[in-house]
């Protein structure tokens, strides 16, 4: 992940070089132009990403080589889901989130944050359906009274209007 | 007018009944939020700003003001109570405040905590109150290239401060940098970077970034497997049995005071902050303290040196960030953020041009304070109840204000696409050890470095010695030299010293 992270900030910054210097313009008429900042910091964060990759890559290296078992393949299987799960498990919030998006859109706040709300707790978090419910209510009133009723926002009203 | 007629002006403006609420209120909900596990000072005032919003400009930052320095003081609840620090400033005070927990005198951890918060913060606003302006007049003496060596020390130490690896922090600064520099150009008035997308035109907004990095990838944080096995249930707690005895009270009042000084001059350095400050204190008292020998055993001054200093260090970031427009800490980013949203220009200039408003939020901060020992005392049965929220249910009411607190700022579904990619990158950058306060930081002051370093140089028509030829600046760039080779030269000398062996 430190590589992907390293390669990904040496691209993002040579993107931002190669911009600042042919589009935007390093220096223009003797002056600092638009590109004179993103520049000078593009090539710092490019050093200092290629000297982050270089420490991960030599990390990795030294680090010994895990050995799969032989005749074991079951358990192996098992810790890889187990991996899999617990690094997938950090994007529900993410998931849930771009739900909320299109359920906002479509359905207005009021139904969207009561549908989260009620969804995250019964199905998530494993509590009772009144218990959900319970505890979906006093959000949406919350959100209401602060976002829609007192700070005015104008959220889209969705198919119910509201 | 001297400071002492400006301050009492400034305590009309804040005895007016909507600040005074607004201290009230923003002190309650920033002891409250503080306590959450988890939560911290910058992800409760980043997931609270949206609700200002109604507010008028003065108004608004009292009540944020109040939940930064609420969270100061609730930070330590949960440390003591659940070995659970509510944000990294108060891991110190857990060392101490645990062990006095398990020792079953929770309530007096949290009364000598409280009575350190206030001792710290109160020193802090009185320093505030003298340097603030002193430090605004030494300001205006700043051009252009002056501004730029300050920023630069500012972007520069903010990384080594934050991480314990420094290449990832000065990675981390540059990336805010680099991000700062997505919308209109504030020379040129020239776009860039916008990816050809009309909502970074105008560039990214600050709140959904705030937001994304710090609440929606806290929520991310909480969603790994871990957390709650370790949480132990809190037995019910009285006023009466935390109370301090006098002796106690003796005990805890010189490492206080001694620790609220070290932090407060700790919270005046950009970046250092609450964190550095408590740790500094903490080690201080064990070395110099007359109880030493207990301090990590659950000895009381361990706490108060600890919530002392990161009081104090908390308030003595308001000094860089009213006097020269400077954020000490994460949270004064977000602050600064805050009052810039609110067409306010923090720097040396604010103190003349708009009086009201810096010394209303000051002596705001002497109510605040006092508000804030007095709810800290009396909901200490209530928290009891609240800090028995799980994560399970916190973390779906968190995923709901990340996204309608994204969307109001401007009414538009973008943020939340924003707010939800910058939580993910924040998510994996923190665990890759990729510190994220520098980005915040660098965000914020960058665009203001940029117009500052092209200012100077057009003004030599390109000569980039002008930032040695002024003082000011030579020994600012001097000083930053020296933070950049510090630890460079520690490791040759540890090295040589080895070697002599």
């Amino acid at each position: 992940m430190e590589i992907l992270l390293a390669l990904v900030f040496m691209t993002v910054s040579g993107y931002w070089l190669q911009q600042g210097l042919a589009v935007y313009g390093f220096y223009v008429d003797g002056k600092p132009g638009s590109g004179f900042i993103p520049v000078l910091f593009s090539i710092l964060v490019m050093i200092l990403s290629a000297i982050a990759l270089v420490r991960a890559v030599r990390t990795k290296r030294a680090a010994p080589s895990k050995a799969t078992p032989a005749g074991d393949a079951s358990p192996t299987v098992s810790a890889d889901i187990d991996s899999w799960k617990t690094r997938l498990q950090p994007l529900i919030p993410a998931a849930i989130a771009i739900v909320g998006i299109y359920a906002i859109t479509y359905l207005g706040v009021v139904v969207a944050v009561a549908l989260i709300a009620f969804c995250w707790v019964r199905f998530l978090s494993h509590y009772s359906v009144v218990r959900s419910f319970l505890f979906s209510v006093p959000i949406v009133l919350f959100i209401y009274v602060v976002f829609v009723w007192w700070l005015r926002v104008p959220f889209p009203r969705g198919v119910f209007g509201f | 007018m001297n400071n002492f007629e400006l301050l009492f002006q400034g305590f009309t403006v804040a005895f007016a009944l909507p600040n005074l609420i607004a201290a009230l209120l923003g002190g309650i909900l920033g002891i409250v939020v503080g306590a959450m596990p988890g939560i911290g000072a910058v992800t409760g005032v980043s997931l609270l700003l949206p609700m200002t919003f109604k507010l008028n400009p003065t108004t608004g930052i009292i009540m944020l003001a109040g939940i930064y320095y609420g969270n100061m003081y609730g930070g330590a609840y949960s440390a003591t109570l659940m070995n659970i620090p509510g944000d990294s400033p108060a891991v110190m005070t857990a060392l101490d405040g645990y062990e006095l927990t398990k020792q079953g005198k929770p309530g007096k951890s949290l009364f000598a905590g409280n009575i350190a918060s206030f001792i710290g913060g109160s020193i802090g606003i009185i320093f505030l109150t003298i340097f603030g302006p002193l430090l605004a007049e030494v300001g205006l003496k700043f051009g252009p290239a002056e501004v730029a060596a300050l920023i630069f020390l500012a972007l520069t130490s903010i990384g080594w401060l934050l991480g314990d690896d420094p290449v990832k922090g000065l990675i981390a600064s540059g990336i805010g940098v680099l991000l700062s520099t997505i919308g209109i150009d504030g020379a040129s008035g020239l776009p860039r970077f916008s990816f050809g997308n009309m909502n970074l035109i105008s560039g990214i907004s600050f709140i959904p970034l705030v937001i994304g990095m710090f609440g929606f990838s806290q929520v991310m944080e909480m969603m790994q497997p871990k957390s709650d096995a370790h949480i132990e249930p809190v037995k019910q707690l009285t006023l009466r049995e935390s109370m301090l005895d006098r002796s106690e009270m003796k005990r805890i009042f010189m490492p206080s005071v001694r620790s609220a000084l070290l932090g407060n001059f700790i919270g005046f350095l950009p970046g250092a902050g609450g964190t550095t400050g408590s740790f500094l204190a903490y080690v201080m008292e064990k070395k110099i303290g007359k109880n030493r020998d207990q301090m990590g055993k659950g000895a009381i001054e361990g706490v108060a040196a600890s919530e002392a200093a990161n009081n104090a260090a908390a308030v003595g970031a308001f000094v860089p960030l009213l006097s020269l427009g400077i954020p000490g800490s994460a949270t004064t980013a977000v602050l600064l953020g805050g009052l810039m949203m609110w067409g306010l220009r923090p720097g040396p200039l604010l103190f003349a041009s708009d009086p009201t408003f810096v010394w209303g939020l000051i002596s705001s901060m002497y109510i605040g304070n006092i508000v804030c020992l007095i709810a800290g005392m009396a909901i200490i049965p209530f928290l009891m109840s609240f800090l028995k929220i799980p994560t399970k249910i916190m973390a779906p009411i968190i995923v709901i204000i990340c996204i309608v607190g994204s969307y109001s700022v401007n009414n538009n579904m973008f943020d939340v696409w924003f707010m939800i990619f910058a939580g993910i990158g924040a998510f994996y950058l923190k665990k890759q050890a990729f510190p994220i306060p520098p980005v915040l930081l660098a965000f914020v002051l960058a665009p203001r470095f940029e117009i500052s370093v092209r200012q100077a140089l057009s003004i030599s028509n390109g000569n980039a010695m002008v930032f040695l030829q002024k003082p000011i600046s030579l020994g600012l760039l001097l000083f930053t030299t020296a933070l950049l080779l510090a630890p460079l030269v520690m490791k040759l000398i540890a090295k040589l010293k080895k070697s002599y062996k």
